[in-house]
């Protein structure tokens, strides 16, 4: 070290402070007792790197948290092949080719080819699935779908939630998916589609192209929606308004449109009473804004679905609002003057 | 006490952290800086953040990062004559603005998150699992140790090792391990090049 420039003799290593302050903050995470709290601060004051040590050392601790938003990835390593899915890529095996075709009219197929999958994720869950013919699912927190593939056709219905399709492409059997009255048809396309309790089912199409008809409306022509385009259908049931229900996305709008899928939730305009919504999807603890006037604040950013909390602290410093934390609610209200 | 406090560490985490390495990029840009300067000099700005009495106000805080570490430079230059007079007109005349990122910062934070997510996937297997449970799944260290039949000082190990590695992946190490796994072996060989780093100064 003696070359070094800038004087550094005998100066203890930024690597071994780096050591102490990762053990003070494993101790301060289990509490301190009151003699290390005294020695804690023996040793801040020994030398002015180690307090800068500490606090990188406890924003990265409390950084790992976000993490979990990224769900199975971060908390069970490599995801484990679900049953469902190893049975139905042999029903792909068996039942996609030309040679299943020509035996589907003289030979029952298997009962499983035919039975209905469930897929779901649980409340702050984000999963990524095959579905065994080259698509993969990409289910948002608290979704559930059931898929019925068969020789004609690539059958999804999307129960509740938002899920993410990427559909291989096999002009044969259509891939459709169904969500309340709707039926979206797409051959070779990715898009994600919404169902959720009090909103209107919307669709989004990042690649390729669908077309968006009526369960019930048999005769009426679909909606084609193409890439960078999204449908928010009626929430009443009325005839499909082609001009009304489709729009061209920015290519900003359709990335956050989906960023869901990278467990973010990103707004850009929305009222706060909106973005307390969308967290409430995600799990506890619940948003509560009180007062019109800052329910309907509009505001930006992209933040982590699974931290409420870090949301609510990011919200309340950039609008100048009060936190309370009360059991499983933040309220969230204006300063009063 | 503000350079301990939650709420500190949680801004740190927010809106430092993941600038750190573009901040370590940029200071690496001075030839004369050894990467154990570099350490040095990120510790010394996280604690002048740290200690500052309040950061709300801190509009633009990568900006704000880099001046400090900037400022900090430039007084141990002063300080120490041996310095050649060039590097600091050098450094005044650098332009701080040329190194704000783009407005994209989407990209950081999924980048940044990931990197998180791998960086606890590469853990040693016991290592992780404590982590996971502790910082993951919110279980109190107690719980830890019971859930995984460790003593208490046992967990405690493990997850300092897991901070030391997260350390890592935020600072020097990060580079190399990014891409791939990381292991507690790659940290020794990490700690060897640091050696022979030494050496050849």
């Amino acid at each position: 070290m003696k070359d070094d420039r800038l004087p550094t003799t005998a100066r203890e290593t930024a690597q071994s402070i780096d050591e102490a302050a990762a053990c003070w903050t494993t101790r301060i995470d289990r509490g301190l007792t009151n003699e290390e709290r005294a020695e804690l601060q023996d040793w801040l004051t020994g030398d002015s790197r180690r307090v800068g040590a500490l606090a990188r050392a406890r924003a990265i601790w409390l950084h790992a948290d976000r993490a979990r938003s990224l769900g199975a990835l971060a908390t069970q390593g490599p995801p484990a092949v679900p049953i469902w899915q190893r049975i139905s890529r042999r029903a792909a095996l068996f039942g996609g080719g030309a040679l299943a075709a020509s035996l589907a009219g003289a030979v029952a197929l298997p009962a499983f080819l035919h039975r209905r999958r469930r897929l779901e994720t649980a409340m702050g869950e984000i999963r990524r699935v095959p579905l065994g013919d080259g698509s993969v699912v990409t289910l948002d927190t608290d979704s559930l779908i059931e898929t019925a593939f068969n020789t004609e056709k690539r059958g999804i219905h999307l129960l509740s939630g938002v899920a993410y399709f990427e559909v291989a492409h096999d002009p044969a059997r259509p891939f459709v998916v169904e969500a309340r009255d709707v039926a979206v048809r797409a051959v070779g396309t990715a898009f994600s589609v919404r169902n959720v309790a009090d909103m209107p089912v919307a669709v989004v199409v990042s690649e390729g192209k669908v077309a968006i008809s009526h369960l019930a409306g048999a005769g009426e022509p679909p909606v084609q929606l193409g890439a960078n385009m999204q449908a928010i259908l009626p929430l009443e049931t009325a005839a499909l308004l082609p001009a009304g229900v489709a729009h061209a996305l920015s290519p900003a709008d359709l990335a956050r449109s989906l960023s869901w899928r990278d467990g973010m939730l990103a707004f850009e305009g929305e009222t706060l009473g909106e973005a307390a919504q969308r967290f409430r999807r995600y799990g506890r603890p619940t948003i509560l804004i009180q007062g019109k006037a800052l329910a309907r604040e509009p505001i930006s950013g992209l933040f982590a679905a699974s931290d409420p909390r870090g949301f609510a602290r990011a919200i309340a410093v950039s609008l100048d609002a009060a936190v309370e934390e009360d059991g499983d609610t933040i309220r969230l209200q204006a300063q009063r003057p | 006490m503000a350079p301990l406090s939650n709420d500190r560490a949680q801004w740190l985490a927010a809106c430092i952290l993941p600038h750190e390495r573009a901040l370590r990029d940029w200071l690496a840009r001075f030839a004369f800086l050894s990467e154990d300067q570099i350490d040095d000099l990120v510790q010394e700005t996280y604690a002048v953040l740290a200690n500052r009495a309040e950061v709300a106000s801190i509009r633009a805080p990568r900006a704000y990062a880099f001046q400090v570490a900037k400022s900090i430079l430039l007084q141990e230059l002063r300080r120490s004559r041996v310095v050649a007079i060039g590097s600091v007109a050098d450094l005044e005349a650098l332009d701080l603005a040329a190194d704000m990122p783009s407005p994209e910062q989407h990209a950081i934070g999924r980048d940044e998150l990931n990197r998180v997510a791998r960086a606890i996937a590469a853990m040693p297997r016991q290592t992780r699992r404590a982590f996971q449970l502790r910082r993951v799944e919110g279980l109190s260290q107690r719980d830890v140790a019971a859930a995984l039949g460790l003593s208490e000082s046992t967990v405690e190990k493990h997850i300092v090792r897991g901070i030391k590695l997260l350390m890592q992946q935020f600072g020097r190490g990060g580079k190399a391990s990014s891409d791939a796994s990381m292991t507690i072996d790659e940290g020794r060989s990490l700690a060897d090049d640091r050696a022979r780093n030494r050496a050849e100064h």
